[in-house]
This record gives structure tokens, C-alpha cells and sequence, in this order.
């Protein structure tokens, strides 16, 4: 009863994201040593996370392609000081991956191998008790962790068309029946979910219910100008502004010639081609900067682009 | 709680055709009670899109009943204007005021005394030594022009700079840091210097710094007016510096030309008339207004006070419509440009069949087909195995089971069909956004197909029946056809029909299942066209039940079902 109580406490206790806690340069992630980066938020997606922990619903981003969804879960992660879990959805991708793996092989494998007496005695017992084969996904692990949990379920347009409502019962009810062992997992701390989106196909309408929806917009020219000083804080003021200043050009140019649906060039091209072009002298880059865009093959990805914004 | 404009808001939503819950309700008030969204109205727009609005058509369905739901009612669920509506304010007299007012009065003049009296030579001791302090000390430099912040439009512009120094002989320099390309600046090295230039030339002699440029012009659009950003810089030999940075403001010279016609004239006039009968209206609707009382009243007046509050401000609303009724004659006689508010709202919704079922009833059509690489385990053909053979020697694996159905749609488009472009467009898009982008193909035809289909809309990019017959690569497609046969006309059309019969005789030998859809309803078909076709081929009308039998027909589920 007591323990209940101070469960449902802790739930509620959840702190609030801000945006502003950004990891320090060069500081690397614990788990996998990979480089952490900055993630400036837009105020408006910082109100929607903090809806989305409140509501404790899943929130569902859609955005152009390199707008910095994927990294958006990663950025709370952090800021929250949460364990971080990814599911990255291919097309052949069952809602039932996303929970748990039982390897039904490796069973079998032990039978055979216990019928010919070539088994270790702790293997024999590992054999009677199927829950040993079973390994715990991204869902499943953030349902059984003993604290909040962000969740990653990255581009599900990408699976069938099924996929989303296969996963309903989980995020509503937020638990599952493992039918191996008619197991059933209840969730101890409700996870926060981030759904990303390329919006190639619809999702079905009793998902999207469920779910709270942002599009998440290309940043304005000084937001840009932030998220640059913040990945190179020692690049020269002079390189970023005019670098900034050809790359909005060129993003102008295209919203006008293909419209909202057309791929323009996106943030995330932007950090890379910066990141090219700091490798080299300043004054040489200045001057290339005048004429054509230097290494536009980093921006332009596409023939028919490169034609007509390049040549 | 006090939210009856968010459930106005709700209602308009729903009935607009948005798939909300009573649950959506609940989180929307979950989310205000927790301190979500109660900022502003901005803020509560923000957060029910979040929670309702899925998609971006959705998005201009919202903003429209946001405005009209919210607009109307003033009220926003704040939390702090419910305590004040709900308490009764007390009655004041007009004797307690006047007795305040006297008290407050008094401890004022006491505290005048105490410090007028208090300490009149140290004050004096202070200001000398601070005068001292100041007169022997380099004074910064400032400038004392008053900066002209518009030009018009490839006029000249002029601003002559002076800078004033208190330490008299000290030299001054005056430069500029930033100003746009048109303009050039000379310093005459005396305290002042001059900055000119024509707008739109390019003969300026001014640094010109294209990210500034970007940063103050990002909003740059027909309405709002561009500004060029101007920063300058006096020193003096001591080093002191100030600065002045001033914006110059870009307006078009067509404000100052007046079109002088009969018909302005009248509209003038027009309008003028009316504007002052809809005042008189107003002003005599005002005496009888209860709003003004209530408020009034809820902000704690004395009744005494009511009747000349109501008075003044009767005075003052006569007044400022007597300002509006000026700024509008003005504004109309100078406006050149209006604009098009767009009073209506594109519904993509199209009856008799909405969108969302027409999505489900393409997922219904479905094939599911073990292809591909067999991964998989069978426990149960496993077991069976074994059972057969003694001994478990391998597990049997099955490919995943992959949907595997082929649609063909072939669209009626222009002549009869023009009434019915919307659904056509709606079928088409669902057909290929609901997950079947490899498996769909659209083709466009005429009336009916004859030698040619076409892939666009425009009839532009012809393929021949043969060889989108021989192409079609996968077995067991499905393909069904859209158009009304006739039936819009509702005239027998023999040779129409015998186009067709061809047609179908043809494509019946390479596919198997085929169905027609027909938008008119099934009464409409007797004695037309499409009354003949049907018995050559399942035709259904285009309602629900309509599209849920062609898919089944499509699935080869029904059979030879002529319904």
C-alpha cells in the first residue's frame, strides 16, 4: 500500500524538460562512447514533450527529413538523466520486436543437444524454464526498468500498414502478455515514447488517437545561427555568417521552386557541410564562399538540383 | 470549471468531421489543470492542436473554429479570473475615499518635512564633490542629431551628423560602422559629418554586411515595410566612444498619390454616411448596454460613480469613432491593395464516402502470401517432423507472410465525370498513401478505354492496353474501375457500350478479378449504359457497403456476386 503510494509519487515526479541542458563539448555517451551534441529546441516542442510526460501519452513528430526528430529523445534522455532505449522500425518489423525476442531455435538446439547428453548441468535447467529464452527489446525493457524510460520508435511509416495498431494495446494499457510464458508484463513507470515519422504513408486513425502529434519546423535564421554556435562554438563569427547567409539563400530558392512537398536542404546537412568547410583556412573558404558554394555535394543531393542551384 | 468556449470549441471540431473522443475532452482539461496552456490564447490554440489535430489539412479546420469559438467569448479558462468573478466586491462610499485620500496626504507631508529638513548640507558637500568629480574627468562623446529613420523609394536621402563633446577641445571621429550600400558618409573631422546617398543606387561608399541584412529582413513581405539597419560610432582622442543605431524605414511614395475620381468620390461619401449611422446606432444602443454596468460593477465601483463612468465613457466611444470614421476615410482613399480573406473552408471531406473509410476498405484489400526468404520458425510443422520421423534433425522454416496484392485503377476523368474529380482525386490518394505505393498503378481514360490508358491526368503519357496488360507482372491482380458508364447521362449509348464489352473481353483474359465502381447511385442505372455494363461485370455503387463488396470481389471472395 505504502509502496504503491510512493510509486504513484514518483510517477508524478517526473522532471520537466527544458531544452536548456546541453551537454558540455567532447563529453562522450557512457554507454556506447559515442560524441554527444547540442539540441536547441524550439520552445513550442519543448511545450510538447512536457504535455506528452504529463498526459503520459505517446508524442508523434513529423518534420522534414534531417529537422532533428530522431535526436530529440536522446536530447530528453539526457536532460532527464533517463536510460535511453531505441527501436529503429524496418519494413519487416512486427509489433511483437519491439517487445521481446523468443529464440525459438536456441531451444530446440538445447533439446537435441540434451537428448545426446552433451549439455553442462546448469544448461539442463536452463532448458525446463522457457523465460530464459527470451530476450527483453526496447519496449519490453523500458516496462520492466525500475525507472522512467525514453523510448525511441523511430520512422514507423516505414512498416506495414497494421504495425501502428498492432501496438495500441501496449501504449494504452501499458502492458503486454509475453504467450511463451503467459507472462504478463506490467509496466512499473509509464515510459515516455517519442514516435518519429516520415509521413510516406498514413497512419491509421486509432493510433494517431492515441497519440499527441507535432510538426516540428525548420528553424527560423537566428535559431540556425544558435544551433551553429552551439556544435562549433570555436568556429570564426565571420566563416558562420556568411556560410549561414549562402545556405539560407539556397534554402529560399528552393522552398520557392518546389513548394512545402520538395526536398530542401535540411539542418542537419548544414552541421555537416560546416564541419567540411572549418577543415580548411579561413580566408581561402571566405573567398570560395563568394562564388559558387564550395562542397555542395554535401547540400545538394540530387542532379537535377545541382544543375540548377549550383551551375 | 469555467471552460464553456473550449466545449463550443470541441463541439465545432466534431461536428466539422475530426475523430475526437470524450477522452480528448478529458486530456485537454487534464492538461489545463495542471497549468498547460493558460498563458495566453496562443498558448491554449498550442496546446488543443497538440492533443486533436493530427495532420496538416486538419490544421486550418482548427484555427478557423479556434477563432470563432474563443473569439467570441472573451473568457480564457485562467485561473486567476475566476476568483475575481466569483467574489462579490464591496460597496464603497464616497466619504471613505475622501478620508483616505486625506490620511495618505498626511503621511506624505511628513516625509517631505523629514527629508527637506534632514541633512541640506551633506546633500550640498555631495553634489560639489561630485561636480568636482565630473568637470575634471575625459566626458564621453554623444551625438545630438536626431536621426531621419524613412526614405522613400529612389529619393534622396540626407542626415547630417553632429556629435557634441562636454570637454570642448577634444577632437572627435565619427565613423559608421554598418549602413547599407546606398548610402555614403563623410566625416568632416570637426564633430559632424553627413550621411547621403540615393535609395537604390549603388554608388554609396558603405560597408555593406549581408548578414545583417538577413537577420533584419527576414520578414520582408508586401505588407510590412523593409528596413535598412544603420549603427554609427563617435570617439574621441581619449578613447571614449558612443554609439547611435537608428533603422531607415523603406516606404513607397504611392501613399502621397491620391486617385481623384467620380466613383472615389461616392464610395467616399458612402461610406461616410454609413459610418455615421452605424455610430448613432451604437451610441444609442450604449445607453441601454448591460455589459458596461456589469463590468463596472465586478471591478468594484461605487454605484454613485456608475452613472458618470457611464457618461465619460459614452463620451469617449463618441470619440473614437469620430477617429475611426477619420483613419478610415483615409486608409480607403489610399489602400490599393485588398485583401482576399478566404471565407471558406477547403473540406477535403466528400460525401457519401469519407476518407477514413476508404482507407480502411483498401487495407481490406489484402493477399497475404508466404514470400521471400523463409526465416521463420513452424513450431507446429516442426513438431510434426519430428512425430514423423524419429528424430529431430532440423526446424522448418516459412517465409513471413507479405502482402502481395497488385491493384490496378483505371479512372473515368473529364466529360461526365467532372462533378465527381473530388472523389476520384480522394480514391487515388488514399489508394496509394494507405501503405500501397509498390502496388498500385493509376491509369486515366476517357469516357471509355480504347487503345490508349493514361498514366497523368492530362492525357499526356499514353501506354497501350497491351502493354500494360502484358506487364502486369505479378499473378492474381485486381483491378478495378472507376466511372459512372453512362449513367450520368442517363442515355443508352450502344456504341459506348460495345467500346466497353471489347474492352472488358480483353482485359477478363489476363486478369481475373475486376470490379466497377459507379458514383451514381444504383437507382440512376436502369435503362442507361450502365444498367447493360453491369451484367457484363460486378458494378457497385460508390457508398460504403458499395466499396467493401468491390474489394471483396477484387479479393476473390465473392465469388460471381452480381450485386
Amino acid at each position: 500500500m505504502v509502496g504503491r503510494m510512493v510509486k504513484n509519487l514518483l510517477r508524478n515526479s517526473v522532471a520537466e524538460y527544458t531544452g536548456l541542458v546541453q551537454p558540455h563539448p567532447g563529453e562522450c555517451d557512457p554507454k556506447t562512447g559515442q560524441l554527444l551534441y547540442p539540441y536547441l529546441p524550439n520552445p513550442e516542442l519543448v511545450e510538447a514533450v512536457n504535455l506528452a510526460i504529463y498526459l503520459q501519452r505517446p508524442l508523434l513528430l513529423k518534420g522534414e527529413p534531417g529537422c532533428g526528430k530522431t535526436q530529440l529523445a536522446r536530447a530528453v534522455a539526457y536532460e532527464l538523466g533517463l536510460d535511453f532505449k531505441a527501436w529503429y522500425i524496418k519494413s519487416t518489423s512486427r509489433a511483437r520486436d519491439g517487445l521481446y525476442t523468443y529464440d525459438a531455435v536456441g531451444r530446440l538446439r538445447d533439446a537435441q543437444l540434451a537428448a545426446s547428453n552433451r549439455l553442462t548441468p546448469e544448461q539442463y535447467q536452463r532448458i525446463d524454464n522457457p523465460a530464459t529464452y527470451i530476450t527483453w527489446n526496447a519496449l519490453g525493457e523500458a516496462f520492466i526498468a525500475e525507472q522512467p524510460t525514453v523510448v525511441l520508435i523511430d520512422e514507423i511509416d516505414k512498416a506495414d500498414i497494421d504495425f501502428p495498431n498492432d501496438l495500441l494495446l501496449e501504449l494504452d494499457q501499458l502492458f503486454f502478455i509475453v504467450s511463451e510464458t503467459q507472462e504478463v508484463i506490467q509496466a512499473n513507470f509509464p515510459p515516455i515514447v517519442v514516435i518519429t515519422s516520415n509521413d510516406e504513408k498514413d497512419l491509421p486513425d486509432a493510433f494517431l488517437r492515441r497519440c499527441l502529434f507535432h510538426y516540428v519546423e525548420f528553424p527560423n535564421v537566428e535559431q540556425l545561427f544558435a544551433i551553429i554556435n552551439a556544435h562549433f562554438p570555436t568556429e570564426s563569427e565571420a566563416l558562420v555568417r556568411t556560410a549561414l547567409t549562402r545556405f539560407v539563400e539556397l534554402r529560399e530558392k528552393m522552398l520557392q521552386d518546389k513548394g512545402e512537398a520538395g526536398k530542401k536542404v535540411s539542418t542537419s546537412e548544414l552541421i555537416d557541410w560546416l564541419r567540411v568547410l572549418r577543415r580548411y583556412p579561413e580566408d581561402e573558404i571566405l573567398s570560395k564562399l563568394e562564388g559558387k558554394i564550395p562542397f555542395a555535394g554535401v547540400l545538394i543531393k540530387n542532379w537535377d538540383d545541382h544543375k540548377r542551384y549550383i551551375q | 470549471m469555467d471552460n464553456l468556449p473550449l466545449l463550443e470549441l470541441f463541439t465545432r471540431l466534431r461536428e466539422a468531421g475530426l475523430p475526437l473522443g470524450i477522452d480528448d475532452y478529458q486530456a485537454v482539461l487534464q492538461a489545463l489543470q495542471a497549468g498547460f496552456g493558460l498563458e495566453n490564447k496562443a498558448a491554449l490554440a498550442r496546446l488543443c492542436r497538440t492533443l486533436w489535430i493530427k495532420s496538416a489539412q486538419d490544421q486550418k479546420l482548427f484555427d478557423y473554429h479556434f477563432e470563432k469559438s474563443i473569439l467570441n467569448s472573451n473568457e480564457l479558462p485562467q485561473a486567476s479570473r475566476l476568483t475575481t468573478v466569483n467574489a462579490i466586491p464591496e460597496q464603497v462610499s464616497p466619504d471613505d475615499i475622501v478620508v483616505e485620500a486625506y490620511k495618505t496626504v498626511r503621511w506624505s507631508d511628513y516625509l517631505v518635512l523629514l527629508i527637506s529638513s534632514a541633512i541640506p548640507v551633506g546633500v550640498f558637500v555631495l553634489v560639489f564633490g561630485v561636480t568636482i568629480n565630473i568637470w575634471r574627468a575625459n566626458k564621453v562623446p554623444i551625438f545630438i542629431s536626431k536621426p531621419i529613420e524613412q526614405v522613400e523609394k529612389g529619393k534622396l536621402y540626407r542626415y547630417q551628423i553632429k556629435a557634441y563633446d562636454v570637454n570642448r577641445k577634444d577632437k572627435l571621429t565619427i565613423k559608421a560602422v554598418t549602413c547599407p550600400s546606398w548610402l555614403s558618409f563623410k566625416d568632416y573631422q570637426n564633430g559632424t559629418a553627413v550621411l547621403e546617398g540615393t535609395e537604390g543606387s549603388e554608388e554609396g561608399n558603405c560597408q555593406y554586411d549581408p548578414f545583417e541584412e538577413l537577420l533584419n529582413n527576414r520578414n520582408v513581405s508586401p505588407e510590412k515595410p523593409k528596413f535598412y539597419n544603420v549603427k554609427l560610432q563617435v570617439k574621441d582622442e581619449h578613447g571614449a566612444e558612443s554609439e547611435q543605431s537608428f533603422n531607415i524605414k523603406l516606404i513607397n511614395n504611392n501613399n502621397t498619390v491620391r486617385e481623384v475620381s467620380i466613383w472615389s468620390i461616392i464610395r467616399d461619401y458612402a461610406i461616410a454616411i454609413s459610418i455615421l449611422l452605424t455610430i448613432t446606432y451604437v451610441t444609442l444602443g450604449r445607453s441601454k448596454d448591460k455589459n458596461t454596468r456589469e463590468k463596472n460593477f465586478f471591478a468594484g465601483k461605487s454605484v454613485s460613480n456608475n452613472k458618470r463612468e457611464q457618461i465619460q465613457s459614452e463620451n469617449s466611444v463618441i470619440i473614437n469613432n469620430e477617429i475611426k470614421l477619420a483613419e478610415t476615410l483615409i486608409k480607403t482613399s489610399q489602400t490599393e491593395n485588398i485583401k482576399h480573406l478566404n471565407r471558406f473552408i477547403q473540406i477535403i471531406e466528400y460525401p457519401p464516402l469519407s476518407r477514413r473509410q476508404m482507407k480502411q476498405s483498401w487495407r481490406y484489400l489484402r493477399r497475404m502470401v508466404q514470400e521471400g526468404v523463409p526465416t521463420e520458425i513452424d513450431v507446429e510443422a516442426t513438431i510434426n517432423n519430428i512425430g514423423r520421423q524419429g528424430v529431430f534433425l532440423e526446424p522448418v522454416l516459412v517465409p513471413c507472410r507479405i502482402n502481395r496484392s497488385k491493384l490496378v485503377l483505371l479512372v473515368d476523368h473529364d466529360g461526365s465525370m467532372i462533378p465527381f474529380k473530388n472523389l476520384s482525386y480522394q480514391l487515388t490518394e488514399t489508394a496509394m498513401r494507405g501503405g500501397r505505393l509498390d502496388n498500385t498503378d493509376i491509369y486515366y481514360f476517357h469516357n471509355c478505354p480504347i487503345d490508349y490508358l493514361y498514366r497523368d491526368r492530362y492525357y499526356q503519357m499514353p501506354e497501350t492496353i497491351e502493354d500494360i496488360l502484358n506487364h502486369l507482372r505479378l499473378p492474381h491482380t485486381s483491378v478495378l474501375i472507376f466511372s459512372d458508364a453512362g449513367a450520368a447521362r442517363g442515355s443508352f449509348n450502344p456504341e459506348r457500350e460495345e467500346v466497353t464489352a471489347q474492352f472488358l473481353q480483353q482485359l477478363k483474359q489476363q486478369v481475373r478479378h475486376i470490379a466497377w465502381l459507379n458514383p451514381i447511385p444504383r437507382s440512376r442505372w436502369l435503362g442507361t449504359t450502365a444498367g447493360k455494363i453491369a451484367q457484363l461485370v460486378p458494378m457497385f455503387e460508390l457508398s460504403r457497403q458499395g466499396l467493401h463488396n468491390a474489394i471483396a470481389v477484387l479479393r476473390g471472395q465473392s465469388g460471381n456476386s452480381r450485386l
